[in-house]
């Protein structure tokens, strides 16, 4: 068996606080072994850094898995009803923001061309030919 | 891993079929697991403490394997819990076992086999 790795500690500290994000009848059933089981794994290790990539990957993957198979459709149905409201309020939101601002702006050039006419109007020029430009 | 559990005769995941190989010889803790797994798959089949447990529990549902409350191995570790195969889990390796060698065998017939062990080494 190798000696512990200086950054075993900070490895298994990590692990722990990942091990927490199962849900809590998996984690409260397993956790101490999966602790221990990392504890084995970077004790025996000569790579540390590559057990520690190791652990890490898998407690992702495994986390993924476990969730999603503990998620039913039928139980998921009212947190899916609520992201989908809340999807559709927050895209509606962004689509009626966008929306305002376009027809706020709608009528700048209108604007812009009346007050041009009204200026030059006020400093004497013909009307026949300001039409006419 | 697939829920091919709920028919002792389907086919096994390779999580759940290196578990129950390494179960085969008789109970094991968790560690002792993942190294049989090492040893029996090689570096490519290293299997972590989340796969592991995963799989356990779901084969525990599945009725596959059992967990021991007490341990009498020789390291006297009583907080371990150790995992042994039950009768519907050695039929369901032996399942296993005998599919896969009717595929070597149709392997070695058409010749697979040989030209993947030339061209491995």
């Amino acid at each position: 068996m190798n000696r512990p790795s200086r950054f075993s500690p900070s490895v298994l500290a990590v692990y722990r606080a990942g091990v927490y994000l199962y849900h809590a009848e998996f984690r409260l059933r397993y956790a101490d072994e999966m602790l221990r089981c990392a504890q084995n794994l970077l004790a025996e290790t000569s790579s540390p850094a590559v057990t520690a990539y190791f652990l890490a990957s898998d407690l992702f993957h495994s986390l993924l898995r476990e969730h999603l198979a503990m998620t039913s459709p039928i139980r998921a149905l009212p947190q899916l009803a609520m992201l989908f409201i809340l999807t559709t309020f927050i895209a509606g939101t962004g689509y009626l923001i966008s929306q305002q601002v376009l027809r706020m702006s709608a009528n700048d050039p209108q604007i812009q061309l009346a007050e041009d006419g009204a200026q030059r109007l006020r400093d004497g020029e013909d009307a026949a030919r300001l039409t006419r430009a | 891993m697939s829920p091919n559990h709920k028919n002792p005769v389907a086919p096994l995941t390779p999580a759940v079929f290196h578990i129950m190989l390494a179960l085969a010889d008789g109970r094991k803790h968790g560690y002792a697991i993942m190294k049989q797994v090492e040893v029996n798959g090689g570096k490519s089949l290293r299997m972590g403490p989340g796969t592991l447990y995963g799989s356990l529990q779901r084969m525990s549902v599945a009725g596959l394997v059992e967990e021991l409350e007490d341990s009498n191995d020789n390291d006297n570790d009583d907080r371990r819990r150790y995992y042994r195969l039950t009768a519907a889990g050695r039929r369901a390796l032996g399942a296993e076992l005998a599919r896969l060698r009717h595929a070597l065998g149709a392997s070695t017939r058409k010749g697979v086999l040989a030209s993947a062990g030339t061209t491995s080494e």
